[in-house]
Order: C-alpha cells, then structure tokens, then sequence
C-alpha cells in the first residue's frame, strides 16, 4: 500500500478573499522556526512507521512557493532521513505572482518533479474579485517559466463560478489553459463555506454568486473542452493526461494511508485519522515539547470506513467494484442508476456527469 | 356528615386556580411549603408546562375553624379546558359549593362564565373571589361589577385574596366552612358514589375517584359500575392528602378512591354511578353520558419501523386516557398508521407531544377533521371521520357537518377582525351585545371543522390576547362541502386531502399547493403539485429537479467533516417521509392547514 506524506506550509503575503483557511502572514523568523518544528514531527511520525517508505510528497498550503529552495531542500532532507528510499513524485504548489525562472530551476534539484500553479483565471476581473495578487500575464508566464526550468509534470489550478464571472470568459480561460498544455489541470467550483471577506459580501448583497444553472453549464463546459484537449477527467474535479494524474492524491481517493505534517494536518494511518492543532504557534510549542502536535483523532468504524471508501471512490471515473454494493445498497443502487447518475462499466460502478454535479445527493443515498 | 365540605375551584385559564389550590394545602397542613415543589396537584410535567390541569384529583384537607371544630374539606381539581367540559361537569356534580376564582386584572372571561353556569345548573354555593389583587393593575371593584352584571351573581360578599402571597386565604377557608352546604344523603341507603376521575396503576389497577351520595362501602364489598354492568371486588377504598391514605370505608357525602381490581380504564365511564352488587341503588346517578371523541387525525410514524412501538405506546396512554381513541389505518401516501380520535384540539396536541415526548415516537399528524355525515343517494347515511373514507361525488346526495355555539369575550376595540374572522369561517352570528362598559359578548355558530386548526391563535392575536372564548356542540347542519384532493407527480396522496367548502376550494387548493411548494425541498427530479377537486385540477406549481450538489475539493482534511456532513444531511432526510418517490418532510402535513 502507498503512503503519501503531506506539508503543510501555512504562510501566505496576503489572503485571498475567499480563503477560509487557517494562514499566517510569512515572516523569516516564524518561517524558520517552523522548518526545525516540521522535522521534529516527521521524526517522530515515523518512529510509528517503522522503515516505511513514502511515495508521494505533496507541499501544500498556504503559499509553499514562499519557501526558499534552501528551505525545501532541508524537509526533503528531514523526509529521506526519517523515511527510507526517495519518493516517486513530490509535488509543490506555487502561486505565480511569487515566481522565479532561477527559483524554479533550483528548486527543480531538490527533487520536487511536479508543480501545481495556482493560475486560477485567466480573467482579470475573475482575479480582482478572487483577491489574487497576480496577474493573468503572472499566471501565463509562471507556465512558461515551470516549461523551461524543465518541468513536465504541471498542472493548472483554476476556478470557475466566481461572481460577475460569464459562460464565455469561463470558456476563453479554459482555452488558454488548452493552448499551455499542461500536464494536469485542477478545476474547482468557487466554494465559500467558512468565514471569508467575499462571502460576507455575499450574504450582505454587495456580490452576487452565479445561478445553480450556469455553474452546471460551466462545468459540463469544463468538462468537454478538456477532454476534448486529452486532459481526462479523472476526479469530479481533476484532470490529467493519461500517465500525468496525481499520485498523491489518487492514493488519499483509493483510500491509501498518508500522513500530513504542520498545523490543522489530517493523517490517516490503520483506519485511525487524526488532525493537528491548527495554530501555528501552539503547534511549534507541541511538536516541540513531544514531537507531536496531534488535537485529536478518530477511530472509524467498519461502516462509517466503508462509507468513506464508498465517498471517495465514486470521485474517480474507477469508480468502484459493483460486487462491493450489497445489501440494503442494492436497491438505491438500481434506483440511482435508473435515474441516470450512476453507470456501471465492466462490473465497475462509476458517477455518470449528472450523478457528479448531484455526487452529494447520490452518496446521501449510499449510506 | 355535617362536617364535611365538597368543593371545587373554577376558573378561566390562568386566572390562579393552582395556586389557590397549593395555598390551601399548604395552609391545612396537607403539605408543608418544603414539601411543596410549586404545584402539587398538575402532577404531569405536560400539565405543568402548558399551565393546565388536564386530570382532575381529589385532596381531602383537614381545617380547624374558627369555631374549634375539624372540618373535612374535600378539594375536587377540575380540567381547565374548554376540551374537557363534560369531564368539568362531572367534577361539579361531586360538589356542594364552588369557589369562583376571578383575575382581577383580566376580569370575567369566557370559560369564567361557562364554568359558573355550570357550577349553577348543579346548584352549587358559589363563592366569588377576585385574585391577583396584589398586581397593580388589579380592580376589584370593577371585577366584582362584571362578576355581578355578566354572571348574575352577588358579588357583595366576594372575596379578595392574592393566593401567589397567600392574602385573603384564611378567610377563603371560613367562607368554605361557613357558606357551604354539608352534602346530604343517607349512609344506609344503597350504595351510590358518581365516578369523576379515574387512572390507571402499575401495580393496583384502575383507581377511579368517587364522590359517595348513599350508602357506604368497605373493602370485600363487591360492586356494580351501572352503565357498564361491570362487577368487581372492592380491594381497597382510602382518601388523598394528597397522600394515599387507606381507610377502613367511604360513606355518603364522602370523597376517595376505590380499588377493585378493574384492569382497563375504558371498563370505568366518567359520570357512571358505582353500586353495591348485595343492595343494588335501583337508579343510576343523572348525568352520565357517554362521551364520543369529536376530533380525528391520522398519526402515522415518520419510518416504518415504529408501527409496533407507536402501537405499543398508544396502548399504554389509553390505560391513562379514556377519551382517546384509536383503530389501526392504512394510508397510501404513509402505510401503517392509526386514526385516533380525541375530545378536541389541545386534547389532540397532548396525546401527539406525549407520545413523541415520552415514548420516543416520530410521528406525522395528518390534518385534524370532524365527523360528517353522508347522506348517500341510496338512502342510506354514513358518518366519515376521514377525507379518504368519502364516497366519490356521483353516490352523494348531501353532506352534514357538526357546529359548535362559540362564545367569545373581548374589549370592544377588537370587535370588528373577530367578527371578520368569525364570518370567514363561515359562521353565522346569534348575538352580540354589550355586557359591561367595554366587555363584549359575541356568540356565532361555526362549523366546528373551520375552527380546528388555527382559529385560537388568530383568536389571540387579532385581540392581542384579550378575547376568550368557550365553545358547546350544536348540531349537525348541511353544508356545500368537498373532498380538495392534492396529486404529487400525478398521484393522489391521501394524507394530504380534505374536505373543505366548496365555495373556499379553489382559494384553498391555490394556497395549499404554494404552500406545499415552499416546504418540500427540491428532489432529485421536477416535483409537480396539483389540487384538484373531483379530478379537476385547480391548481398547479412545480418544484424544479436539483441541478447541482457537489463538493468540489475532498482531499485528506476534508474527508471527516465531508462523511459528518453527509451524515447530518442523512439524519435530515430521515424525518421526511417518502411518498412514491418524493420525499416530504413532516411539517408538510400539517403545514398545508396553516394557510389563510
């Protein structure tokens, strides 16, 4: 089985608008601290692990981009010496407005071989109400940058459904994004769950979200012109060149094991998922004082573990075995596919596209 | 004999009644303050919260007066709703004397006057008191006014008292003593004792609450209960104090229990007479009348599964309820259910809460209906106390349906909505008529169909609480009414039909299916509702089918909280009920009856 190790860089300049996640404003002295703290977690963790390689590394935040190459290179050090072997695939992601050609020429002889730019629009007015500090050229230029510093693997974080945002700006970003021919490309619905400055903007009636028919249109959009282009939809809301999909987090859908290191990280080791404290303060103090940050964990079981695998399955155009669903299942799985959401393909159970624009409803009928 | 004094408290709602009561076990010694949680006698927590009495009990107190001598004082607690008038009658009957509790700050009211006509036709003493004089907006004097115009009662010698700080209750007490009659009757006739009250216990059986007229009983004693014929051993006869105290026997003009190994509650009628088998009463005691449940819903539980559990509980509360009524009944739209009958509305929401609150139960209430009756074109009449059990248009030739004479009080700056209201529901006014310098009465007969569902809550609101009213059968009269049908997807769902006017329906069936549209979430597919009259539809709206619903990131930290929060979603859609394919949560069914 794979396991998949995950970094948590919490550091961001500024905060995006519709950011409800945990972030600090980077500083230098934080930041080195925070380094020495990651490599006593990962120390400890795999203490537990017992000479147990790690496959994939995935930088993830935050900005990682806002680390030295000196800095990355140092965890990547920590991992190979808490962790035997070299992983196949270390992924970073980058915000382009803090990119470099020589940074990431330098960063490419750490060892991370996959990039992940968080381009996001290539629409202007889209960035300005998203809060990005960079620009559609900083978005475009960050690709070019990734190409020559000889990166193949890079994938194109976007999204779509941001207020103001129209079906065909949708459209030309997505065909800019074509035309770079990227590897990989992430594309993500516009969420505003927890507190943030444009969902308060929202909920006062200063912005106005898009209507429930045009999100559908735009992702079906989504969906043909990347196909169309050979970028296979994968994932409800990845998609990749078939060889390029990310391993990383294939292995967390396959309901592999991973660890997550820094503040607010989930682990999931033999059915047990914990989280750390999610400040990065406390967390230093912790890691600090035992080697471990953990705030608490859960223990699944069978059927809420089943459930989950279920969830995280039908993501995927894999999909599942059908022989997995019986029982009481059985039933609501004819149903669902009668109505059209589910399909089965070689004794494979899989989300057609009306079942992944309605995945939540189709799953709330699995459990 | 002469030593004994049977009496009531009467009231409106909220007027003070239970209070008065604890003041005066307390200051009897019955009880002392410490032993006292607030309110001694709504012993359940139902009764307690909604402020209500719901079943009567007898305390026997015992007051030195001040002529030295014991006095045996039996307090009959009576129900203070309009719901359990017949059960208020009964308690009446028990007694020689009432005390009159009036507000001082609210004055004379509508169940006020209801239950002091009652307490007349049984000849009763009353003893008018103004309570709550120690409020500062009390006025006694023109309480004692209405109490004189309104009731016709002298109220010179009315007494003021606040019983929440206890004024005015030593002298209620010689008042009990001094204006009360002692019961007659002879302790060596046959034995005749009026059942008021009766429960069931665990351990001992029905208990039925007596008031003795002739005659005594001791246990061994096998009695007769007249209406029901039904014999038993008398086990064990005793007094409450509200203690259970047993004694050795209960004898003319005394109040208590009987034990007699009696196993159902439904084998013992409120108003029955209890005789002894080996010296028979040769007439039963007047007044008893069996008492039929006037209202009916249909309660289904909200998942299959708990069918035998809500039977299970249902049988449990009838053991303590003999006004409640079920049969098992099966609905097309929500399967296994019961249609249940009850003596009115509040009586129907008690049952309803209890049997969520206490037994666990989820439940759907149909709409509330009365009994109609249907006369067929075949001659013959049947009574329906269901929308689904009405025969189809062609084999009716006319509909009856059952009115009330309502009663309403209020100040008159409130007349012009109430009467609105009233005439809306299609009542027809009797009288209206000035009783005081700004008192009201209005008496309109309604059907009693129109005032089931919110004609309370507008009552209060249009007259910013002020108005009260009361309520009394008043026959059957013919009425243009119609089956209003509601179609999910093309099909009839039985549960949410009704029989309503004809000449309303069509308002009826356009609010009925908005209303509908706002509270069923949107489904997987469009959702179309339909009203429709006799196959007619009068109405249309649709739900439009669910687009989107998707997550679009689940990555390693977002697996928990996405797994909590399909689970709370799951939970959700537990409580709604699926109909064919469409899924209904609960408050539709009665939200359809909530329109105006």
């Amino acid at each position: 089985m794979s396991l998949g190790l995950y970094i948590h860089i919490p550091f961001c300049r500024t905060k995006c608008l519709y950011c409800d996640f945990y972030s600090v404003r980077f500083d230098p002295d934080v930041n080195r601290d925070y380094i020495r703290g990651l490599g006593l977690e990962l120390k400890s963790r795999a203490v537990g692990l017992k000479g147990r390689p790690v496959d994939t590394v995935f930088f993830g935040g935050g900005t990682p981009s806002l680390l030295s190459v000196k800095d990355v290179a140092h965890i990547l050090e920590q991992v190979t010496r808490a962790f035997p072997g070299w992983p196949g695939e270390i992924t970073l992601e980058c915000n382009p407005g803090t990119l470099s050609l020589e940074y990431l020429r330098d960063l490419s002889g750490t060892g991370v071989n996959r990039l992940s730019l968080g381009v996001q629009s290539l629409d202007s007015g889209s960035l300005r109400v998203l809060g990005r500090t960079h620009t559609v050229e900083d978005g475009v230029q960050a690709f070019h940058m990734a190409r020559r510093a000889g990166y193949r693997n890079v994938s194109v974080d976007l999204i779509f459904g941001v207020p103001g945002q129209s079906l065909s700006s949708w459209r030309e970003t997505l065909q800019g994004v074509v035309r770079l021919e990227p590897e990989h490309v992430s594309v993500y619905e516009l969420t505003l769950d927890g507190p943030s400055p444009l969902k308060a903007a929202v909920e006062t009636g200063k912005v106005r979200l898009l209507s429930e028919g045009l999100l559908e249109d735009m992702y079906r959009l989504t969906r043909d012109i990347l196909e169309h282009a050979g970028l296979r939809q994968y994932e409800i809301s990845n998609f990749g060149r078939p060889g390029a999909e990310c391993l990383h987090n294939m292995n967390c859908w396959q309901y592999g094991e991973y660890i997550g290191v820094g503040p607010a990280a989930h682990s999931f080791i033999g059915g047990r998922r914990s989280w750390n404290l999610p400040d990065v303060t406390a967390y230093l103090a912790a890691v600090i004082r035992t080697g471990s940050a953990e705030a608490g964990h859960e223990i699944l079981s069978q059927r809420d573990a089943e459930f989950e695998r279920t969830m995280l399955a039908l993501r995927m155009r894999s999909g599942m075995a059908r022989d997995r669903i019986s029982g009481n299942l059985s039933k609501s799985f004819d149903e669902l596919r009668n109505a059209g959401f589910l399909e089965e393909v070689e004794g494979r159970v899989r989300l057609t596209v009306r079942g992944m624009l309605l995945s939540n409803e189709v799953l709330l009928r699995l459990r | 004999m002469k030593h004994i004094r049977n009496f009531s408290i009467i009231a409106h709602i909220d007027h003070g009644k239970t209070t008065l009561s604890d003041r005066l076990l307390e200051l009897t010694g019955a009880l002392s303050s410490r032993e006292m949680s607030a309110q001694v006698l709504d012993a359940m927590e139902l009764e307690r919260e909604k402020g209500i009495t719901i079943k009567s009990h007898a305390v026997r107190l015992t007051y030195r007066a001040l002529d030295g001598v014991d006095y045996t004082l039996n307090l009959i607690d009576t129900p203070g709703h309009v719901d359990f008038n017949y059960e208020v009658s009964r308690s009446l009957a028990a007694c020689e004397g009432a005390l009159l509790l009036v507000d001082a700050t609210q004055g004379v009211e509508a169940q006020t006057l209801a239950n002091a006509y009652l307490a007349t036709d049984h000849d009763l003493e009353i003893i008018p008191i103004i309570n709550k004089i120690d409020l500062p907006s009390a006025d006694p004097d023109s309480v004692a006014e209405q109490i004189e115009e309104i009731i016709g009662l002298d109220a010179t010698h009315a007494l003021p008292a606040s019983a929440k700080k206890g004024t005015g209750v030593p002298e209620i007490l010689e008042a009990i003593v001094q204006r009360i009659p002692p019961p007659a009757g002879d302790p060596d006739a046959p034995f005749q004792a009026l059942i008021f009250d009766s429960w069931f216990d665990n351990y001992l059986g029905v208990f039925i609450l007596v008031r003795v007229f002739n005659g005594s009983l001791r246990p061994g004693d096998r009695i007769q209960l007249m209406a029901t014929g039904g014999r038993y051993e008398t086990l064990e006869v005793g007094v409450f104090t509200p203690k259970r105290i047993k004694t050795a026997s209960l004898s003319a003009g005394e109040v208590g229990y009987i034990v007699a190994g009696i196993k159902r509650i439904q084998d013992t009628k409120i108003g029955d007479t209890v005789t002894r088998v080996d010296r028979r009463a040769s007439t039963a005691l007047a007044g008893y009348k069996e008492v039929k449940p006037m209202v009916f819903c249909g309660l289904y539980p909200t998942v299959t599964e708990q069918y035998e559990d809500l039977r299970d509980a249902m049988e449990k509360l009838s053991l303590n309820d003999s006004s409640f009524r079920y049969e098992p009944e099966t609905s097309v739209a929500l399967g296994f259910g019961f249609r249940c009958g009850f003596l009115g509305l509040l009586h129907l929401e008690i049952v309803k809460e209890r049997l969520e609150r206490e037994f666990g139960l989820s439940l759907i209430s149909t709409a509330p209906t009365v009994i109609y009756r249907i006369n067929q074109t075949d001659g013959e009449t049947i009574q329906i106390d269901s929308p689904a059990k009405m025969p189809s248009p062609q084999y009716i030739d006319s509909i009856e349906e059952p009115f009330v004479r309502v009663t309403i009080f209020l100040p008159g700056e409130f007349v012009g909505p109430i009467l609105d209201l009233c005439q809306s529901r299609r009542g027809a006014q009797v009288d209206i008529g000035y009783l005081g310098p700004d008192r009201i009465r209005i008496i309109y007969d309604l059907p009693l169909n129109e005032i089931l569902w919110d004609f309370f809550d507008r009552l209060k609101s249009l007259s910013r609480g002020y108005a009260s009213l009361d309520y009394e059968p008043a026959g059957y009269r013919q009425a243009n009414l119609v089956k209003l049908d509601i179609l999910l997807n093309g099909d009839s769902v039985d549960a949410l039909s009704m029989i309503v006017h004809r000449e309303s329906a069509y308002h009826r069936g356009k609010q009925v299916a908005e209303k509908l549209r706002s509270v069923i979430p949107r489904q997987l597919f469009e959702v179309v509702i339909q009203a429709a009259i006799g196959g007619r539809v009068i109405s249309r709206e649709s739900i439009p089918a669910l687009r989107k619903n998707v997550t679009a990131k689940c990555y390693g930290g977002d697996i928990t909280r996405k797994r909590k929060l399909l689970e709370k979603q799951k939970e959700g859609k537990k409580r709604m009920k699926q109909v064919g394919q469409v899924e209904i949560p609960q408050e539709a069914f009665l939200s359809v009856l909530k329109v105006d």
